[in-house]
Parts: structure tokens; sequence; C-alpha cells
């Protein structure tokens, strides 16, 4: 029997030296970066341009191949929970597509300042609307590989077919209301089951814009101006819960929850709404330019138009701008060649393949205006739509307000909890209520992680000085400087208003 | 005395067999023990992912008891046991389920060459007559043919392969991927579509109809019968713990914990019953029938003195099954005096299974029940029911036993041992449980209707980063098992060794 074991033993000592002497690192030649991004066929394109960009840019061994490999480390959008374990266990990936808060917030993250202007790959290289998504304390963490704004896509035929007005590209809450009303009730047989939407349903991520950019065009925003309290317990937000409730359940605007787990798959990119907004059962989806994708493999082309989303009656138009951003991490033991995959984010090569994939917005803006990107020419029922994408990205883009204080997932979760309340049918509790509910809940998550942290506190007492500050001066009808505010929203709702103090008045409290 | 030579020899063979040991030794110290000695110190310390980590030099403290008393303050933490327990209350069921399963499945089921042939031929009938529907534009029925050919199939396999064929089906769920079933399970509930209420609707509709033409006193004399029964069930848990407690076979703990059990479900009557004053009625004949049985367990004279443990986890059982079910009796009042203002209402809906935080819960646990009937627990019962000894049914049959009389005094006693593991077992992985189900089918929602401890304890520490809390939750809900189990050990065990 032992002789057996130790037979066994040899075999896996053997098994275990193959393995580690056929792992890709000891393989090649050249270092190995792993990037940590998202499940899509077109990474594999784009590792292949990284590979290509290096060797036209000079960044050559002496034999003239890539001074290194990018490998893939494909991770579900939705596993946050992968990369923080890797990070925090100092085993993450070289690049890691990432909630840059977040990460940064768990310190895992390298400062590209330098490198970035070096390398010209600077927040001046992509929408302004994401330097505070970018930048953190003064310091620059990360670069877009592709940038992120939700419209209505609006299926044209369908309205025409219908006699319906088509949803203009910009519209306030009466006019959605109207035309919404309209299109169910010309597309659903009276007394049957409702099949046709006016748009697919505000679950999820969905929800979360829907909301912040409900709020937002009221003037309200999740957090205050420094970001230290939540300011969700308000009628705003209440209102916002109110008519999200009644478009679903008084004018079946969008389906309930109930509805779409019966008419929806959900696998995929946006489920299966794209093939319901293809057949005609969605007039409108909510989602991103990178719809395309999909849109594009369906045999019959649609006739497509862009909306960007309702206002309030006279309210702030604004939509949430987002990036897939790239970063490196801090353990890494190529930082100099990781950050050299970020230059090539920024590069021509590699924003011509996201215009041409339709894969979101370019990170650097100057190639949403190019032909190629306005006009494709082998999609002619598309022109007009790209435009309204990077015109929504670069007039009403405002990043997301998160604080320093409070993950960025806690505070969606607990959101969504609070929507959820209102949503359910019949509701477990009034829009009011859930509104004060979703504020102490994130007051409380505040409180608690200041708790934790004395330097957090320290910081976090100095930025409440500042907001009794903006208070007192708003109250007095002044004039805020710009540099006081820390929340995004605030940043450019105080400038749109004029309550934003010219530049050169800036001064620090 | 042992020499030199065989000194060396049992220490070379000692030195061996640590040896053999060792890769398994070292296992269990990287991946269990150590990692459990972390986690416990874990749960004294502030350890928050975004202060301490490998890039963080925010110094590590020792909280002493806070990341405890935090969370017994936590309003989520007692919502989600709440959740955990509510979802545990699956678990009698599942229990009998499987013992049921087990019970079916221990018979002999093959059938003669007749009963096969005969089988074979009403499938082959039945099978043809579906496939003529099918061709002459039927579809609409797919899933009714769909289903009536499984059924089929069951029954001549089931028939020509006997009960083996039936075992491997039962258990089937069991080697099934979780997240396989939990996503087939999101679509079997889905709301509109789903074939869950597909069957539920069109006899909600006939209900309705009934409702309709039914004058609504009448109908809302359901409630009325359901809380009869109820109080029937009480008045009989009530006695049989009295009649346990004069012959010795009950001590004080187990009559007042029983007592506390049975009367549960009138005390928070007023919570679910529409009219306030029945709640108030129920309240005051409960606190008759309580006063009722004080004076009579003071005054009746005892035939024996039992200690004050005695029959305690044999009382836990009973008066929990008679709990569940008073419960599901007030349910059921409730619901039936509501029936014709919900019919005017809009009808009687089928339920929108796991987007309604009424019904998410049911829905995960009668998923659970249906995944509990065919597990482990229903081999552990097969394995038992094997070893009872056939004796001891032939003497209850020449004492004129009945089925049920032999189920009762033979092979439920018989069974105890198994009973007593399968309760403790299931009591911890239902404590600990429930964290894929809900990641996978509701997210923990909606608006956390669902959330289990173990998904608190996921979300807490991978979603805000604080460990040290994580690791308290997780602890507390190492002690609630432990308590648990060390109850069922004490007086479970009690009751099998009797």
């Amino acid at each position: 029997m032992k002789y057996l074991f130790l037979i066994a033993l040899i075999v896996l000592l053997a098994a275990g030296v193959a393995t580690v002497m056929t792992e890709p690192d000891l393989r090649s030649e050249v270092p190995v970066i792993y990037w940590a991004t998202d499940l899509s066929s077109a990474r594999f394109r784009q590792v292949d341009l990284f590979h290509q960009w290096l060797v036209d840019e000079g960044h050559t061994t002496p034999e003239g191949k890539p001074i290194v490999e990018l490998r893939l480390d494909l991770i579900g959008r939705a596993d946050n929970s992968k990369k923080l374990i890797q990070s925090v266990a100092g085993v993450a990936s070289d690049v890691m597509d990432c909630s840059i808060g977040q990460m940064h917030a768990l310190g895992v993250l390298e400062d590209l300042t330098d490198e970035a202007r070096t390398l010209g790959f600077d927040p001046s290289n992509t929408y302004t609307a994401l330097e505070t998504e970018l930048v953190k304390d003064g310091r620059q963490y990360g670069f877009p590989c592709n940038v992120s704004i939700i419209c209505f896509w609006v299926n044209a035929e369908r309205f025409e077919e219908l006699g319906v007005e088509t949803p203009p590209a910009e519209w306030d809450y009466e006019t959605f209301e109207r035309i919404g009303r309209d299109f169910v009730s010309k597309a659903n047989v009276p007394g049957e089951r409702q099949t046709v939407f006016f748009c697919d349903s505000a679950t999820g991520w969905r929800a979360y814009v829907f909301l912040v950019n409900m709020i937002r065009s009221q003037g309200l925003s999740v957090f205050n101006e420094t970001m230290t309290r939540c300011t969700l317990d308000d009628g705003r937000f209440a209102d916002s819960l109110t008519r999200l409730r009644q478009w679903v359940y008084e004018d079946h605007l969008m389906p309930s929850a109930a509805e779409e787990a019966s008419i929806s798959g959900e696998s995929g990119f946006s489920g299966a709404s794209l093939s319901l907004f293809h057949t005609g059962r969605y007039g409108m989806i909510f989602n991103g330019r990178w719809s395309l994708i999909r849109l594009r493999e369906f045999d019959r082309p649609m006739q497509l138009g862009v909306s960007h989303f309702p206002t309030s009656p006279g309210g702030f138009p604004n939509n949430l701008i987002g990036a897939r951003a790239a970063a490196v991490y801090k353990g890494s033991e190529h930082k100099d060649l990781a950050a050299l995959f970020l230059s090539f984010l920024a590069s021509e090569s590699y924003n011509i393949q996201v215009v041409e994939s339709a894969d979101a917005l370019p990170p650097n803006p100057a190639f949403a205006d190019i032909e190629a990107y306005r006009h494709p020419p082998e999609y002619p029922n598309e022109w007009g739509t790209h435009q309204a994408f990077s015109d929504a990205a670069l007039q009403q883009g405002i990043a997301n307000d998160e604080s320093p204080f409070v993950s960025v997932v806690t505070v969606a979760r607990l959101i969504s909890d609070g929507r959820d309340k209102v949503m359910t049918d019949p509701p477990m509790a009034s829009a009011e209520a859930a509104a004060a509910g979703v504020a102490m809940s994130i007051n409380d998550e505040i409180a608690l992680s200041l708790q934790a942290s004395p330097i957090r506190s320290e910081s976090y007492r100095s930025m409440c000085e500042t907001q009794d500050l903006i208070d007192a001066r708003r109250a007095r009808g002044e004039k805020v400087p710009l540099s006081w505010i820390a929340n995004p929203f605030h940043r450019r709702y105080y400038i749109e208003m004029g309550w934003a103090e010219a530049p050169g008045k800036d001064a620090k409290p | 005395m042992k020499t030199v030579g065989s000194r060396k020899r049992v220490r070379r063979e000692m030195a061996v067999g640590l040896l053999f040991l060792l890769p398994n030794i070292i296992g269990f110290l990287s991946f269990i023990f150590i990692p459990l000695v972390l986690s416990l110190m874990l749960a004294f310390s502030n350890w928050d992912l975004q202060l301490h980590n490998m890039f963080r030099e925010e110094p590590l403290s020792f909280v002493g008891l806070s990341n405890f008393t935090r969370l017994l303050s936590e309003s989520d933490f007692w919502r989600y046991l709440g959740n955990t327990l509510f979802l545990m209350m699956a678990i009698p069921f599942g229990i009998a389920g499987s013992l049921l399963a087990a019970i079916l499945l221990s018979m002999d089921l093959r059938g003669g060459a007749t009963r096969t042939w005969v089988f074979m031929l009403l499938g082959s009938v039945f099978v043809s007559g579906v496939g003529i529907l099918a061709m002459l534009g039927m579809g609409v029925a797919a899933m009714t043919l769909l289903i009536g050919g499984v059924v089929c199939l069951i029954l001549i396999g089931g028939v020509a392969g006997g009960s083996t064929v039936y075992r491997t089906l039962f258990y089937m769920p069991h080697f099934t991927a979780g997240v396989a079933t939990y996503i087939l399970w999101k679509k079997l509930y889905s709301p509109h579509t789903g074939p869950i209420n597909a069957v539920l609707r069109p006899g909600l509709e006939r209900i309705g109809d009934g409702v309709n033409a039914t004058p609504p006193g009448l109908v809302q004399l359901g409630m009325w019968v359901a809380l009869i029964l109820m109080l029937g069930l009480l008045v009989f848990g009530l006695a049989r713990l009295q009649t346990w407690w004069r012959n010795g076979d009950l001590g004080w703990l187990g009559l007042v914990i029983g007592a506390l059990f049975l009367t549960l479900p009138a005390i928070v009557s007023y919570r679910w019953l529409p009219v306030s004053v029945v709640g108030i009625g129920l309240l005051v004949l409960v606190t008759a029938l309580l006063v009722w049985l004080i004076v009579r367990v003071i005054w009746t004279d005892r035939f024996f003195i039992a200690p004050t443990g005695e029959g305690l986890g044999g009382t836990l059982i009973f008066s929990t099954v008679l709990m569940v079910g008073q419960f599901v009796l007030l349910g059921l009042g409730a619901v039936v005096y509501n029936l014709p203002v919900m019919v005017i209402d809009g009808g009687l809906e089928p339920p929108n299974w796991l987007s309604d935080p009424s019904w998410a819960k049911p829905a995960l646990m009668i998923m659970a029940l249906w995944a509990a009937i065919g597990s482990n627990n229903m081999l552990l019962y097969l394995a038992g029911l094997s070893n009872v000894p056939a004796e001891l049914y032939e003497a209850a049959s020449i004492d004129g036993a009945g089925l049920f009389a032999k189920f009762w005094h033979v092979t439920w006693p018989q069974l105890a041992p198994v009973t007593f593991f399968i309760v403790v077992m299931s009591m911890i992985y239902g404590l600990q449980g429930g964290f894929e189900m809900a990641r996978t089918m509701t997210q923990g929602g909606p608006a956390g209707a669902t959330t289990t401890l173990s998904y608190y304890v996921y979300t807490e520490g991978f979603e805000t980063g604080r460990l040290g809390y994580a690791a308290a939750v997780t602890w507390t809900l190492f002690a609630l098992v432990f308590v648990i189990t060390m109850f069922n050990w004490k007086f479970g065990n009690r009751f099998v060794n009797d």
C-alpha cells in the first residue's frame, strides 16, 4: 500500500511540475500582463490591436516583437467580488475594468497621474464629465475603455405603423406620458393581457439610472454638495418614485417586474429586451449605444431613432454618464507596461475599433465627431442615432455622485430596496416613507464607516464644515466657490443656475 | 516488556502513518482550522477591507464585543434572521415528504408481466393520442402533452424497472446543479407564462365565479370554520400535554414550552385577522384555556412525577406541528374572509411568486421542499427502513394493527435515530442556507424579503467590506446552530433512546 501511495505522490508531484512548466507566463519570452474585463468577443480583437499598436509605436523587443503580452481574465460584469477579493489579497490582474471609486476606496489602484500626462491619457483626452470618476483626491487612477450614456432607442417603424407620434429627441414627462399612453392603447387589444409596452422595464441598474436622472432633473442629487449626507429624504425623490409607479401600474407604459419575468428570458447583453424591441413588443428600450452590437445581428435592419431621457416640466436636462474604466493594480509587477495599455485606450486605433464595433462611445470624444462614427456606411438606418448619444454625453452627461464615505454598491442596493418597496403590488410602503428609509439607511452606513476610521472622520468633519459654509451662503442667496463642491451634479447645477462663483474667486474655506 | 527493536518499529510505523496523514492534516489546518481561528479573531476586530488590506496601513484594532452589540441592535440582522427562520418552516414538511417518499420507494413496485404490458399499452395509446393532437395543430397544449408524456414514461419505467427507477428519479434533484434547478424554477414561477400559474389560473377563476355567486356572508363563514378547527387543534394539544404531564411522560419545561408554542398562533392572530374583535376573543379564549390547564396541572394528582426536562423533544415536535397547522388555518381563514373583496377588486389572480414580497419566501420554500423530498434525507430513511426488523411488523399484524398503527408504533419509533439525525442536520443547513437560492432567483429581494443570514454575511463581507462585522454575524449564526444542536442533543436524543 505504501508503495502505491508513494507512486501517487510522485505522479502528483510530476503533474505539478509539468503544470508550472507549462504556465503561459513561463512560456512567454516577454512579460505577460492580465486584463480583467467582461465577457465579450470584442476583447479578443482589442488584444490583437494592442499588440499591433505596440509594434506600430515602437514598443518592441530587439527582434521587433511587442514588449509585453496581454492576456484576458474574463469575469462576468456583475461579479465584482472576485476582483475585490483578488485585489486585497495581492493577486489581482495587472489591468482591471472596475468602478474607480470603489477600488480607490480600497487603496488598490496605482496612481497614474504622471504616466497619464507622459503617455497621453490624462482626463483631457476623454469627456469632461468623467473627470470626477477618474480623478480622486486630485490624482488620476484610470482611463475609460468606453463611455456609457443611456438613452431611449426608438423603433421608429413601430410608431409609424401604429400612427403614433414618434418620440422627439428632447421631451418632458408630459410628452413622454402622452405618447406612451397613445402607444400602449393602440398597440394592445382591449380586454386582453397587455403584451406590448411603450418601453422596457426600469429594473436593476436601469432603475438606478431612471431615478438618478429623474431626481436630478428636479435639482436633487443622492448626496449633498460635499457628499457628507444623503439627501434622498426629499419630496422630489418621493415624487420620482410615485411617478415611476404610475408609469408601471397606472399608465402601463413599462412592464412590472412580474410582467417582465413573463416576457423576458434575461440572458446575454440586455437579455430579451433587444429581441422584444426588434419585434415591436417594446416601442423603445432604455439602453446604451452597445445595443447596436446585437441589433446589427438581426436579419432585418430597423429604422431607429434616439430620444434623451425626459425631464420634469421645465426641469434640468441631464443624463448619468459612466465609464467602463480600466485601472492599474497597485500590486502589479509590470505597472509601467500596464500603463502602456491605458495609453493604447486613448489611441486612434482603439477608438476607431470602438466606433466601428458600436461598443458604447469611444473614450476620446474627438472620435465621436468623425464621419465613420456619425454615418457608418454599412448601416444607414442608424444615421442620426450615434450623434444623439455623443450629444447626450457632451451636453447632458453628469457622472454618478460617489461619496467617499459609503460604497457605491451599497448605495445602489439601498436605493433599489427603497424602490422595491414602492414598486411592489401592493406597495410595501408609501413613496415618502420609502424615500425617508433610503436616506436613513445610507446615512447610517456613512455613520458606521466613520466610526471605523479616525482618519476618515477627520476628513468628514472638515467637509461638513465646508457644507455649513455652503448652506449659509445659499441661505443668504450668495454664490458659492465651485471648489467647495465635490458632488459632480451640484457642480454642474450650480454653474447652470448661476449659483457658482466665478473661477477666479475660488477659495478654500 | 518492549524491546528496543519493537519500540523502533512502532515509532517507524507511527512516522509512516503520520506521513500518510500529513497531506490531510495540512489541508485541514490550512483550509479549515486556521481560517476558523482567524475568523473568530476577526469577529472581535474592526477589520474593514477599505481600511485594512495589504495596501492600507491603518492599524487593526481589537473592538471587544462591539460587532456583536451592533449586530443585536441592527434591525436588518433581526429581519434577516426572521427570513431565515421563516424559510426553515419548510423543514418539517421536507422531512415528512422525504419519509413518505422513502416509504413509497421501499415498496416493491415492479409489476408482473400483465401489469407491465397494460401500462405499456396505455402509454402507447396516450403518446399516439397526444401525437395526433399535436399534428392537428393543438400546439397550445404543448406543455400538457410534455408533462403527460413524462408521466407515462415514469409509470412505464417504474413498472418495468421497479423502485430503482423511482429512487433514481426522486434523487435526481439532489445531484442536479443547484443553479440550474433555480433557473428552472424561476421559469416555472413566471407569473404570466409559467406552468404553475397556468395551472392555478383556471382553478382560481372558477373559485372566483363560485365566490361571486355566493352571498359574501356565507363565504366569510369559512373563516369561522377555520378558527373553530384552529381552536380544536389548540384544545387537543393542550389536553395531550396535560395527559402526558399527569402520566409522568412530561416535565415542567416541556409543559411550559409546549403550551407556549401551542398558544402562539392565537396570541399573534390579532395581526392577521381582519376582524379585531375576533382576535381579542381568541386571546380571551386562550387565556381561559391556559387557566384551565394551570388549574388542571395544579389540582390533578399526577400518577408519576417526571424530571423537569422529561419528554421535551417529543413535545417540541408535537407542538411545532400543531402550531404550524394552526398558523395555516389562521392564514386560510383570513384569506377566505377577504375572498369576496378580492374577487370584486379584479378577480383572483395567481401570485407574482418572486416579485411579490408576500409570496417570495413561500415560493422559495416550495422549491426547497421539492428539493428536500428527494434529498439525502430520503436515502437515510430508505436505509433506516431496511433496518427495521420484519418480525416487528409480523408481531404487529398478529396484534391486529392496521397500516397506520404499524407505522405509528413500529416504523416511526424505529426510525427515531434517523429522524433525530435528519432534524439536526436540516436545522444546521437551514440556518446556514438560502444564499445560492436567493442570489440566483431574487438577489435577496424584493426589498430584502428573501435575504437570509448567509446572504447578509456575503453583502456585509464583500459589498461593504466589513469583514469583522461579517465574521461576527457568522459566529452568531454558529452560536445559534450550536445551541439548537445542543438542545436537540439533550432532549431529542433522550427521546430517541426512549
